[in-house]
């Protein structure tokens, strides 16, 4: 996993709860990496096993982190990273979640070791649209992702109601989910 | 369609030539322009990120070379043709990057490129965004590329300041390790286990050991080691997976120089992944003070356990932390009983004085030592009284670290002493009562003790007196005494004979005594003065014996006389008128023995009396007066009281009435005889007002020969004859008894007399009544 989704945890996490309860869920991970290099590609068990430990040190649910933390992704960690080339890509949520698989496929461009998620948009109507979620990653992420879209949903002040038409939890090859929002 | 449109493109074998639509999206910010470098034509993206671009417009005014660096003409323009070209719109210095080609057919030129942004922000503030871009320009990518490096960047400046962070404790954790170690002034070192070798070792290993690290083993310093390791497991290690053993033990050893000292050796073992211990991080610690003084509490421990006075130790804040088995005996309070509890607590009851308790508090608080008589209630409710000494403990920097308290049973002193005290204060009582000095001195001489008697006899206070020794005391009576007298000093004065003091002013007469008050030794002896005011006895003696000498010469004149012509008639004949004459002197004679005789004891009976035996009633004084003055006959003399009429005639007084007559008969038997034949007698009853009092005089008035100053002065003293010639009878006691019968009425006598001319005598009496 990207470096920089690692210290996007550390960020929240110790934003929310300190930097003490931070140390905790990094002992509790077995992870002694010291700062995460943002471009620099770190192995998945290490971001999984951070967010195991979250959850334990937190006491929260794993899936309720990982939406947390898909939320905070987009508001703090991707606008504060790249802000002006993501307000580039989109002037409303609609544009920007039509564009997801193409600035996604750039990024990939970029960071030949990232194994990036592939989304794609079908159904696309003025107010909303079904997208497809594709990784080669185990299942489990889902909530990450609706997090995101719901980070999504307040960069531009849009309220967006996702609903998950199909999981890979329940033998799906790939997840799939309804994105709608108000007309405006 | 230009011929611009037309553009053709060789893909494998085949052209392909897009339209004019699939021209300006594949290239939206291209621009063309003619020979002259006038715009002909310009994609969609262009005009939307510059207004100014427009078909007609000169090239050179919207776009100038940024490199080449030089001047945008046909001709320069031609040199660089194909060639990479970066050209800068002039108006808002946006770069646009890409190359010129010749036009087919029409002479003229096509740019084709894009706008050249590093940042996501130059692209924001251009107005422009991606969909302004072909899908196949790398634009995004760069600025991606370029955000991801600022990323990169960020990271290493977050990693540093870490670092820097990392860096920084790591000084004050190193710094403060130091500090400790230096504080504790202990050496840290490493060993070698493999080796049996200090493989390093901290500054004042020599100092404390006498020897280099090389010159001698771990174990050689080890050598006198008599088992006290203890040694434990680190659990915060554990936790890691290791197993680090811990060894702290305190051991003697024998420097080269013969100085024997104790270490304190406190380090934990280093273990191979394996589990081999391979060697040892360690703190040598000199503790030989340490144990030195453990080994003298130990001592004193010993020594407060087993004495017989109480003991108690306190921390800084006054909490009872141990006591002993006699402050359990005297107290009845065990160690469990009173541990943690504050002194005060225990020793100072509601018995104890508040001043005591506050005294104490204040000396502990200030450090100070404290020594107090406390009144406690025993835990089994009974009282003793403890002498407690508080003594503060300090550290060796002066910090106070506790208090012992060392307690002594003085209840049976303090019994002694509250009866000592009572009898003290019943006899000073009386000794302040009795109207004789006395003064105590010890065996040196020092003051001890005066009554008030004795500060009252010397005319000084007792806080004056304390100041005096015994030489002191004998200047201050020799000061007292008349002048020229010396009396003996009081250390030398007899005991078995005492001395006479006789004081000038006022002048009295000391009778001094002394007694010694034997003491356990000689030292410890009691000097006590007793020193009488004799004067009154002493007068007393002195008129005794005048009046003695002087009755006995008065009485022996007249019986001299007849003892004279009695025997005369005895041994020889007379004629009768001889005879008549000798009898009548006898007679005469021996009539003046009998007044003389009658008279003294009607003074003896006074004097006795004081008074007690008078008759005394309240009565008009006028008839007493006039019937004394008229049954009085004088022989041989004609003349008759002269009663004025006066103001004290109606006058009622409370008197013995016959003795008021005595004492008027001898005041008119004077005016008789003082006066003999010549001049008036006259008496009347004169008032007046005496401090307040109302008084009614008897006053008797002749023109006798009357007194010189000197004979008034002593008209009352007993056989005192202001006029002692033969022919005038009397016995010198008459106006002495009218003094004292006139005083016992509680009247007074009044004599002015003027030599040659008369005498007025007035008996005053206080008013009764009208």
């Amino acid at each position: 996993m990207y470096g920089l989704v690692n210290k996007a945890i550390e960020q929240m996490v110790c934003r929310d709860h300190g930097e003490a309860v931070w140390h905790a869920i990094k002992r509790e991970a077995g992870v002694e990496v010291e700062a995460f290099v943002s471009n620099a590609a770190y192995p998945d068990d290490m971001t999984y096993r951070l967010v195991g430990a979250a959850s334990k040190v937190l006491q929260t649910p794993a899936e309720e982190i990982l939406n947390g933390f898909g939320e905070y992704w987009v508001l703090h960690t991707a606008l504060e990273s790249y802000g002006p080339l993501m307000r580039a890509h989109g002037k409303t949520a609609r544009e920007f979640l039509l564009k997801l698989p193409q600035f996604h496929a750039r990024v990939q461009m970029i960071f030949p070791e990232l194994r990036p998620p592939e989304f794609e948009c079908t159904d696309v109507t003025e107010r909303s649209l079904v997208l497809h979620y594709r990784t080669p990653r185990p299942a489990g992420l889902e909530p990450f992702v609706e997090g995101l879209l719901r980070g999504i949903g307040e960069m531009f002040d849009t309220p967006l109601t996702i609903r998950r038409l199909e999981d890979r939890a329940t033998g799906a090859d790939h997840s799939v989910f309804h994105v709608s929002w108000a007309a405006g | 369609m230009s011929r611009l449109m037309r553009q053709r493109v060789t893909a494998g074998g085949g052209t392909v030539e897009p339209s004019p639509e699939g021209f300006a999206q594949l290239f939206p910010f291209y621009f063309a322009c003619d020979a002259g470098l006038v715009l002909t034509q310009a994609g969609p993206s262009l005009l939307r990120m510059a207004s100014d671009v427009r078909v007609g417009t000169p090239l050179p005014d919207v776009f100038g070379f940024k490199r080449p660096a030089v001047e945008l003409s046909p001709e320069r323009l031609a040199a660089f043709a194909g060639s990479l070209v970066v050209l800068q719109h002039r108006p808002s210095g946006i770069l646009m990057r890409g190359q010129f080609l010749a036009t087919d057919g029409v002479a003229g030129w096509v740019f084709l490129g894009s706008p050249w942004f590093v940042n996501g922000e130059a692209l924001e503030a251009s107005g422009l965004d991606l969909d302004d871009f072909p899908p196949h320009d790398s634009i995004a990518e760069l600025l991606l590329f370029g955000q991801t490096q600022q990323m990169a960047i960020n990271d290493l400046r977050l990693m540093n300041e870490r670092l820097e962070r990392k860096r920084r404790q790591v000084e004050e954790t190193e710094e403060l390790y130091r500090a400790a170690i230096s504080a504790a002034n202990a050496v840290p070192y490493r060993e070698d286990f493999t080796r049996d070798a200090f493989s390093y070792v901290g500054e004042g290993f020599a100092k404390l050991t006498g020897l280099e690290a090389d010159q001698i083993k771990p174990s050689s310093l080890r050598a006198l080691d008599e088992g006290s390791e203890d040694a434990d497991t680190d659990p915060t290690l554990m936790q890691s997976g290791d197993r680090t053993t811990r060894r702290r033990r305190e051991y003697r050893f024998v420097t080269p120089a013969g100085e024997e000292r104790w270490f304190s050796d406190a380090s934990v073992v280093v273990k191979s992944p394996a589990g081999t211990p391979l060697g040892a991080v360690g703190l040598l610690h000199d503790v030989t003070q340490k144990h030195a003084s453990e080994a003298q509490l130990r001592q004193l421990a010993s020594v407060a356990a087993n004495t017989t006075s109480a003991v108690g130790i306190t921390n800084a804040r006054r909490q009872i932390l141990w006591v002993n088995d006699a402050f359990t005996r005297l107290t009845g309070y065990s160690l469990e009983d009173v541990r943690g509890r504050l002194l005060r607590e225990v020793v100072a009851g509601p018995l104890t004085d508040l001043g005591v308790i506050e005294r104490g508090k204040e000396a502990m608080e200030a450090g100070q030592t404290f020594r107090g008589e406390y009144r406690l209630q025993r835990k089994d409710g009974g009282i003793v009284w403890i002498a407690l000494d508080i003594q503060a403990v300090r550290d060796a920097d002066g910090t106070i670290s506790g208090f012992t308290a060392v307690g002594v049973d003085i209840t049976a002193i303090k019994t002694y002493e509250q009866r000592l005290e009572q009898l003290t204060g019943e006899l000073n009582a009386v000794l302040g009562v009795i109207p004789d000095g006395i003064v105590a001195l010890t065996a040196q001489g020092g003051f001890a003790y005066c009554n008030a008697a004795f500060e009252r006899l010397v005319g000084r206070r007792g806080d004056d007196l304390v100041q005096l020794d015994a030489n002191g005391l004998d200047e201050l009576i020799d000061s007292l005494c008349v002048p020229g007298e010396r009396p003996a000093r009081l250390l030398e004065l007899s005991e078995t004979e005492g001395d006479v003091l006789r004081f000038a002013s006022p002048a009295r007469t000391i009778a001094r005594t002394v007694r010694t008050i034997k003491g356990e030794s000689p030292a410890a002896q009691w000097h006590a003065f007793y020193l009488r005011d004799v004067t009154r006895e002493t007068e007393l003696d002195r008129m005794k014996s005048d009046f003695l000498t002087t009755a006995a010469h008065e009485l022996r004149t007249p019986m001299s006389s007849v003892h004279g012509f009695a025997e005369l008639l005895v041994s020889r004949e007379f004629d009768t008128e001889t005879r008549r004459t000798i009898a009548r002197t006898i007679h005469r004679q021996s009539s003046l023995l009998v007044q003389m005789v009658n008279e003294l004891l009607d003074l003896a009976r006074i004097d006795a009396g004081r008074g007690r035996d008078f008759a005394m009633e309240v009565q008009p004084l006028s008839p007493i007066v006039n019937e004394t003055a008229a049954a009085l006959l004088i022989p041989d003399d004609p003349r008759r009281i002269d009663v004025v009429p006066a103001a004290g005639d109606s006058l009622r007084v409370n008197v013995d009435a016959s003795k008021l007559r005595l004492a008027i008969t001898n005041v008119i038997a004077n005016a008789y005889k003082y006066s003999r034949g010549r001049g008036a007698i006259r008496l009347w009853l004169p008032t007046r007002t005496s401090t307040g009092r109302a008084e009614v005089g008897v006053r008797v008035q002749d023109e006798g020969v009357g007194m010189t100053p000197e004979q008034l002065g002593r008209i009352f003293d007993r056989f005192y004859r202001a006029n002692p010639a033969e022919d005038v009878p009397g016995t010198g006691l008459g106006m002495t008894l009218v003094k004292e019968i006139v005083e016992a009425m509680h009247g007074s006598v009044e004599v002015k007399s003027e030599f040659g001319r008369g005498t007025t005598v007035t008996l005053w009496l206080p008013v009764a009544g009208p």
